[in-house]
């Protein structure tokens, strides 16, 4: 896996958005652009999180649903705010794109200001997040993307058996 | 470091290849020195780099046929087939010797075949060169080297500088720079270079070791002149040459005698014996990237991926040009019409520009044959001449890989069972040696390769035969000869044994056309009797545009590649559904069928009629039934990603002209589920 060195006391900057009642906050290093949602093609049959597909700047991205990720109840909210954001996936690097409520504002913060959380009580898995932050009395959910978007999770293909999954990839493999 | 290797092992792997070719040419015109000459420099930058990346034993055997092209360039010993089938041998294990995982045989056999064979040619190294000494007495002798590089010579990417220490290195020197208009140094800075050298030389060097010096350099840009210490005065070539150049004002002879006086004394301190051994591992540094003259044209490696993100771009610039195009005409302003027409334009060529980046010559595959077809026709005791056309044909690199092995089957089957023995071939009045014609050229946007032979053609008797006894037919059938031909590539009908039974055109025909339909290529066989037979592959020129039929299913759409659509037609929903057993009826037949809108769990609509396309793709027949037929689409196939693994429906997706994305139907995939299951 990448590592990257974080310097503790610099100041960084982070896109903070609602989902459902709850903020959240992603590092800019991630994001790529933050674009509003007109144009998405749905996949049959595709996971449950996987909105669809997107074509961002002649790429084919696929649109998390992050609601379907934290196990919240979706209310007919009309939101059509998408993050794209780079996902660090074994190496290489993946477009993937998060469906939002709304994007406030972009906050400046210190990483170490980050408190962890306590693994009580949360409706997902406390591996998503970095930690906490509390600002202007509120608490900001500090996400992991590559975490929240391992490619390999999102796939469920953790339930199939090796082969199954030779044989899926085989079948999905493009030629070169 | 490791990066370095692999350059090197790649570019070795060119040079290989250029060497096979090379031989092959050698072989038909053993008297021409350029390709000797090539050969040669390929054993020598091979040998070079081999040893400045460690890889020992390759140098070893490369060094011995150095040795043995080098006495084929002074005459010293001619070509044989022997010699060119011994090459080709060491080709090979010089191959294999690139891979370094899997260590290749130790070559001492082969090395001392080679000593043993050549033997009195080559000798370990010492012994020549005493050998070459002996000739001339004293072992020494003055040359005067005339240097002048052509203008442009550091875009060749070669550095005079280098040639100069060598031959200073090589003996005793003196050296002379006419330098024009600026200096030498000013000149190294501009990339220009203006300069002459006159450099004389006493040397234990023969002249052609001398001149090995400069091999990078081409033949005008040198001249070497041994010079006779007793006969300056005598009017000699060197002589002639100075006094056109320089000899204005001063005696040449003068001039010479100066330039040479005192270089012989003090002859003690220059190197005699290992002479020859140094010259080489100073010339093992030379360049691999500047290989044989024959190949002017100047090639560089691009990785796929760079590529692909040029490709990426230039469908992005497409979409966009698309929506501004649309924006444009709703503005209604016509200098920006003309203007977006303009960019329209460059966009479609750039496009075409950036798709044929992944096209390659067809050559490059038929001349790995021209090795094969040789050993091939020699094992079979039979005579075959190649006739290659159209080799500059491209196609994608993808394709050309895919077919490799498919042209083979059909190569051998052509000279093992087409082509006749030479005496067969007298009785029946043809020429002694049978050709084999490969023939490359475009058609639409496909391209067919053809390749014909003038053997004994398919006996369609013993096929027919053998179809009755398989049961693919009855013995009163009637049965066109192309209705049989499709058989022999019916999987089953081949089986090892009927090889020898059905004459020829046995050996895995079903797996040539799997393989060339996977491709979304087609085979086509004719034959003659005692004429030949002909085998036609119909090619797409690149995989990642494929023609596509677009459907549409509750708003999505959804691509299938033209090619396995067999048909399309209308059909009244009751027609469709009365059997509980999802099948249809489809001209007399029934096929099983795949809704795509139950597939895909989408409520189901309520239209009167729905569309139906037969699907046909592997002889694997089906329908879909889909809304409505959109149109033809050109897609460029992307990846879906690592988050569909999951449900291998889809092989892809297209940007269409909107913007919006379409996916590519995974037809094989969807019949093994839906119909199998």
């Amino acid at each position: 896996m990448h590592m990257k060195t974080i310097d503790i006391e610099k100041k960084k900057s982070y896109v903070n958005f609602s989902i459902g009642k709850e903020n959240f906050a992603i590092i800019v290093d991630d994001v790529l652009e933050i674009i509003n949602l007109d144009q998405l093609t749905h996949v049959p049959n595709s996971s449950d999180f996987v909105l669809g597909i997107l074509n961002y700047r002649g790429n084919i991205v696929p649109v998390i649903n992050l609601h379907k990720r934290f196990n919240y109840i979706q209310h007919e909210v009309r939101c059509d705010t998408v993050i794209v954001v780079n996902v660090m996936n074994s190496e290489n690097h993946v477009l993937m794109g998060l469906l939002v409520d709304e994007v406030t504002d972009v906050i400046e913060f210190e990483y170490k200001d980050i408190r962890t959380v306590p693994d009580l009580g949360l409706k997902y898995n406390p591996a998503f997040l970095e930690g906490f932050i509390e600002m202007k009395e509120k608490f900001i959910m500090v996400l992991n993307v590559n975490k929240v978007l391992s490619v390999s999770e999102l796939a469920e293909i953790n339930d199939l058996s090796i082969g199954e999954i030779a044989k899926k990839i085989e079948n999905h493999l493009q030629p070169e | 470091m490791d990066e370095f290797i692999e350059s090197f092992i790649n570019e070795a792997r060119e040079l290989l290849f250029q060497l096979e070719s090379d031989l092959l040419l050698l072989e038909n015109q053993p008297q021409d020195n350029e390709v000797t000459n090539s050969i040669f420099r390929i054993m020598h930058n091979l040998k070079g780099a081999a040893q400045m990346y460690g890889f020992d034993d390759m140098q070893y055997l490369t060094h011995e046929f150095e040795s043995i092209f080098d006495r084929i360039r002074t005459g010293e010993l001619k070509v044989s087939h022997d010699l060119i089938d011994d090459t080709l041998k060491g080709k090979d294990i010089l191959l294999s010797m690139l891979d370094k995982d899997s260590p290749a045989e130790k070559d001492e056999d082969l090395v001392g075949q080679l000593k043993s064979k050549y033997s009195g040619l080559i000798d370990n190294e010492t012994a020549g060169i005493e050998e070459k000494i002996s000739d001339k007495p004293s072992g020494r002798a003055i040359y005067c080297i005339l240097f002048s590089p052509e203008k442009e010579i550091f875009e060749r990417g070669l550095n005079p500088d280098r040639a100069i220490e060598e031959a200073m290195a090589s003996g005793k020197a003196k050296i002379m720079m006419h330098e024009k208009k600026t200096s030498w140094e000013k000149q190294k800075t501009k990339k220009i270079c203006q300069t002459t050298w006159e450099i004389y030389l006493y040397s234990a060097f023969t002249a052609t070791q001398i001149e090995e010096i400069f091999l990078f350099y081409d033949k005008e840009e040198y001249r070497v002149f041994q010079i006779p210490e007793d006969e300056l005065d005598q009017n000699l070539e060197y002589l002639d040459f100075f006094r056109n150049n320089y000899g204005k004002g001063i005696s040449a002879a003068d001039h010479v005698k100066e330039c040479i006086s005192g270089l012989a004394d003090g002859a003690e301190e220059i190197p005699v014996l290992n002479a020859g051994k140094e010259v080489d591992e100073r010339q093992s540094q030379g360049k691999l990237s500047h290989v044989s003259g024959s190949t002017k044209e100047f090639i560089i490696n691009v990785s796929s991926q760079k590529l692909d993100e040029l490709m990426n771009l230039v469908s992005e610039l497409v979409i966009s040009g698309a929506s501004l195009n649309a924006h444009a005409t709703r503005l209604n302003d016509s200098r920006l019409s003309t203007l977006i027409e303009n960019i329209d334009k460059l966009t479609k060529k750039f496009r075409k520009n950036a798709l044929d980046l992944r096209l390659i010559p067809v050559r490059t595959l038929l001349n790995k044959f021209n090795r094969q077809i040789r050993d091939l026709s020699k094992e079979l005791n039979k005579e075959v001449v190649l006739l290659v056309e159209g080799e500059e044909t491209e196609i994608d690199k993808t394709v050309l890989k895919a077919i490799e092995s498919p042209l083979m089957h059909i190569i051998r089957n052509s000279i093992g069972h087409g082509i006749e023995p030479p005496e067969e071939r007298i009785q029946k009045g043809k020429t002694r040696e049978g050709t084999l014609k490969i023939a490359a050229f475009y058609s639409g946007a496909n391209v067919i390769i053809q390749i014909h032979d003038d053997g004994c053609g398919i006996n369609l008797e013993k096929v027919k035969q053998r179809a009755i006894e398989k049961g693919y037919i009855s013995p009163d059938q009637q049965i066109t000869d192309q209705e049989l031909l499709k058989l022999i590539m019916e999987p089953g009908f081949t089986t090892s044994e009927n090889i020898n039974l059905v004459s020829g055109r046995g050996v895995g025909m079903d797996v040539v056309r799997k393989e060339l339909n996977a491709i979304g290529g087609s085979l086509q066989i004719d034959t003659e009797k005692d004429l030949g037979t002909s085998m036609t592959m119909k090619l797409p020129t690149t995989l990642s545009i494929i023609d596509t039929l677009m459907l549409e299913v509750n708003d999505l759409h959804v691509l299938v590649p033209l090619l396995e659509i067999e048909y399309c037609y209308k059909e009244i929903r009751e027609n469709i559904y009365e059997r509980n057993s999802n099948m249809l009826q489809y001209k007399n037949n029934l096929v099983p069928f795949v809704s795509l809108r139950r597939k895909f769990k989408c409520p189901l609509n309520n239209h009167k009629e729905e569309m139906v396309i037969i699907i046909n793709k592997y002889d694997k027949k089906y329908a879909l039934i889909v809304d409505d037929i959109i149109g033809e689409h050109q897609a460029v196939i992307k990846p879906l990603g690592g988050l569909f693994v999951n449900q291998p429906y889809f092989s892809g997706a297209s940007i269409l002209v909107d913007g919006n994305l379409a996916l590519i139907l995974d037809t094989n995939y969807l019949f093994n589920q839906s119909v199998l299951n």
